[in-house]
C-alpha cells in the first residue's frame, strides 16, 4: 500500500477500499509524473493530502464508513474523545446527583416542619448557609458538564464530518447509544434518591439574562474576536454560551425563611402545658398559637422577588394572653423552592432526534445492496427504531399525556425560557420527557422508556445484519477480481 | 448546487464517451478529455474519482486491476452493457439540449460536430 495517503482510519475507510484507493491515485500521480514532471505530481499530491480533498473523494463510500466505523476497534484519538465525554457526563449526572442530595437534605417538609410540636423555637433546626455555597458549586460543575458535554459532542461530529458522512453518521449512533443509556440509567437511578421541593415558596423571577442581554453579549463576543484572535475567542465564547444555556435558567437562589412565631407569654407554665396536653388530645397535635413564614430570595443570577406566606394556622380565640413575637431566620434555601434537578440530566437526551435521521440513511443507503431477507429484516428493525425513537418525543410533547397543563409544551416552554411568554423555573430542557422518563407507574409511559432504550440498540442489529449479507462484502479485496 | 448537478451530469458523459471508445483507467480518461476538449477541459482527481466509483456502484462501468508498466497496481475501467445504454441515450438527449441552447442564444454548432 502506498504510505503517501495515510492510514485507512484518517479517511474513515476500510483497509480495503483504502488500499484500493491509495493505488488508483498512486497510478496517477506516477502518469502526472511521467507526463508533465515532478513539479507538477508533487503539486497534485500535497493537494491529495488535504483533508476536504480525501472527503470528497471518499464521498462515494459512505456505506464503507459507516459499517467500517462502527464495527472496528477506536482510534486512540477516538479514546481520547470517549475520556472527555465520560468525564463530562460524570461531572454532569455528579454534579445532579450532589444536588439532588443537597436538595434533599436540607429541604424542609412544611407540613412536618409545623407539625412537630416545636412551639419552642430553640428546636427549630437552624440550616448552614455553606449548604447554598455548596449548592451553587455542585450547580456550576453540573452547568460546565453540560456544557463540556455539548462542546465535546459538537468536536467529535466536527472531526467526523470533516473525514467524510459515513464517519459522520456512525459517530452520531456511537454517542446517541452511550447517551441515552446513560441518561436513562441515571434517570431511574436519581428519582428515587431526590424527592421534589417541599418548601413552596412560588418565587417570583424575573430573569436578567434574557434573551435580550443575551444577545447583546453575543454580539460583544463576536466583535472582539473579529477584533482580538478568534481562534482564542471562540472556544470561551462557545463554553459560555453553552453554560448560559444550559444551566442559568436553573441556577439556584438563595432564599431565607423567616418564621413569626407567636405565643401567649401570659400564661403560666403550668396553664400553657395543659393548654398544650389538651390540644395534643383534641388535635393529635400542639402548634404554637400562631404565625406565618416569609420567604426572602436574594438575587444571584436571577432577580428575585419576595413572597409573604399567609398564615399557616389560626389565631386562637380561647387563651386569654398578650402575643409575644419572636423572629427566626430558619434556613438558606438553595435551589429547592425552584427548579426540579433532574431537568439537567436532559440534556443527555438532545440528540435523540439525530439518531432517527441515521437510522433513516442508514434503511436508504444500504437497502439496495442486500439480500431480500436481509432487506426485509433490516425494513422491519428500521420501522421499528424509528417508532420508539419518535413515539416517546411526541407524545411527550402533548404534555397533559405526562402531567402538565395542556399548555406546557416544549414549544411553550422554549417560548417562556426565551422571555417571550411568562417565564416559569419548573422547566427544564424536555420537561415532558423527564416526566415520562420519571414515571413508574403507568405502563404506557414504562413501555415507552423502556422502548427508547431498546431503539437506541436497535440500529447495531441492524449493522449485524448489513455486515452479514453477502452483497456487500468488499468486491476489490482481490486486486484481480473483475467487477460488475 | 444546480450548477454542480449539471457539471457532475456532464463530468459523467465525459467518461462515458471516454469509455465508449475502450477501457481506461483514471489518469487515462483524464487526459482524453483535456485532449479531446482542446484543453478547455480539465477534470482534476477529486471530482474524477468520486464520479468513477459511483458509475462503478450503480452498474454503469465494470473494473478489473491490472499490472502497469512500472508494475504497479492499475485500476482499468470499461463500460457495461447499462453504461452503454445510458452513453447512447445521453448522447443524443445532451446534443438536442446543446443545439436547443445554441439556437436560443444564437449561436450554431461547427458543421459535422453534432451526432459525431
Amino acid at each position: 500500500m502506498d504510505t503517501r495517503f495515510g492510514h485507512p482510519d484518517d479517511w474513515g475507510l476500510s483497509p480495503e477500499r483504502h488500499s484500493e484507493i491509495a493505488n488508483e491515485l498512486s497510478d496517477h500521480l506516477d502518469c502526472l509524473q511521467a507526463d508533465e514532471g515532478g513539479d507538477a505530481a508533487q503539486a497534485a499530491e500535497a493537494k491529495l493530502a488535504t483533508p476536504w480533498v480525501r472527503r470528497r473523494i471518499s464521498s462515494a463510500h459512505i456505506a464503507d464508513q459507516l459499517t467500517t466505523t462502527l464495527l472496528r476497534w477506536p482510534t486512540s484519538v477516538e479514546w481520547r474523545e470517549w475520556m472527555w465525554l465520560g468525564f463530562w457526563i460524570v461531572l454532569l449526572v455528579g454534579g445532579v446527583l450532589a444536588s439532588a442530595h443537597l436538595d434533599a437534605s436540607h429541604a424542609m417538609d412544611s407540613n412536618s416542619f409545623w407539625a412537630t410540636g416545636s412551639y419552642n423555637i430553640s428546636t427549630v433546626t437552624i440550616q448552614q448557609p455553606i449548604l447554598f455555597y455548596a449548592d451553587t458549586l455542585v450547580w456550576l460543575l453540573a452547568g460546565c458538564g453540560i456544557a463540556g458535554l455539548i462542546s465535546q459532542l459538537l468536536l467529535i461530529s466536527g472531526r467526523a464530518w470533516q473525514k467524510g458522512k459515513g464517519v459522520l453518521l456512525a459517530r452520531i449512533l456511537h454517542l446517541n447509544t452511550i447517551l441515552v443509556t446513560v441518561g436513562i440509567l441515571a434517570v431511574t437511578l436519581l428519582k428515587s434518591t431526590y424527592s421534589s421541593p417541599q418548601f413552596p415558596a412560588n418565587v417570583e423571577i424575573e430573569p436578567v439574562l434574557n434573551v435580550y442581554t443575551y444577545s447583546i453579549g453575543v454580539v460583544i463576543i463576536i466583535a472582539a474576536s473579529l477584533i482580538l484572535r478568534p481562534q482564542r475567542l471562540w472556544p470561551i465564547a462557545l463554553f459560555c454560551t453553552l453554560l448560559w444555556a444550559g444551566t442559568v435558567l436553573t441556577a439556584p437562589v438563595r432564599s431565607d425563611v423567616i418564621c413569626t412565631f407567636a405565643h401567649s407569654a401570659s400564661m403560666s407554665d403550668v396553664s400553657v402545658q395543659s393548654y398544650l396536653d389538651k390540644r395534643w388530645q383534641e388535635h393529635g397535635y400542639t402548634l404554637v398559637d400562631g404565625g406565618e413564614y416569609q420567604i426572602v430570595s436574594h438575587a444571584f443570577v436571577l432577580h428575585c422577588s419576595n413572597y409573604m406566606r399567609v398564615p399557616y394556622t389560626n389565631w386562637h380565640e380561647d387563651v386569654p394572653a398578650s402575643m409575644v413575637v419572636d423572629k427566626l431566620t430558619v434556613a438558606s434555601l438553595a435551589t429547592a423552592p425552584l427548579h426540579n434537578t433532574l431537568h439537567s440530566l436532559m440534556w443527555l437526551f438532545i440528540p435523540i432526534p439525530l439518531t432517527a435521521v441515521v437510522v433513516m440513511y442508514m434503511l436508504m443507503l444500504f437497502q439496495h445492496r442486500l439480500r431480500t431477507p436481509a432487506r426485509l429484516s433490516l425494513l422491519l428493525l428500521g420501522t421499528v427504531s424509528l417508532c420508539f425513537l419518535i413515539a416517546p418525543f411526541l407524545y411527550s410533547l402533548m404534555a397533559i399525556h405526562v402531567g402538565h397543563s395542556p399548555n406546557m409544551s416544549f414549544w411553550h416552554s422554549t417560548l417562556m425560557r426565551l422571555n417571550l411568554l411568562p417565564f416559569d423555573p419548573s422547566f427544564g430542557p424536555l420537561p415532558g420527557l423527564l416526566r415520562l422518563l420519571r414515571d413508574s407507574h403507568n405502563p404506557l409511559h414504562v413501555n415507552l422508556k423502556y422502548g427508547l432504550l431498546f431503539a437506541s440498540w436497535l440500529p447495531w442489529l441492524m449493522l449485524y445484519i448489513i455486515s452479514h449479507s453477502s452483497l456487500l462484502s468488499h468486491k476489490a479485496a482481490n486486486p484481480d477480481m473483475e467487477t460488475t | 448546487m444546480a450548477q454542480q448537478e449539471y457539471m457532475a451530469g456532464m463530468l459523467r458523459l465525459l467518461i462515458l464517451n471516454e469509455l465508449s471508445r475502450g477501457e481506461g483507467y483514471g489518469y487515462g480518461i483524464a487526459r482524453g478529455i483535456q485532449q479531446r476538449s482542446g484543453g478547455d477541459l480539465t477534470v482534476r482527481p477529486e471530482s474524477l474519482y468520486p464520479v468513477l466509483h459511483r458509475m462503478e456502484q450503480e452498474g454503469l462501468l465494470s473494473c478489473k486491476w491490472i499490472e502497469a508498466d512500472n508494475g504497479r497496481p492499475r485500476k482499468v475501467y470499461r463500460l457495461t452493457k447499462k453504461g452503454q445504454g445510458r452513453w447512447e441515450k445521453g448522447r443524443v438527449q445532451f446534443t438536442k439540449q446543446a443545439q436547443g441552447a445554441l439556437k436560443a442564444i444564437g449561436a450554431d454548432l461547427e458543421p459535422g460536430s453534432a451526432g459525431s
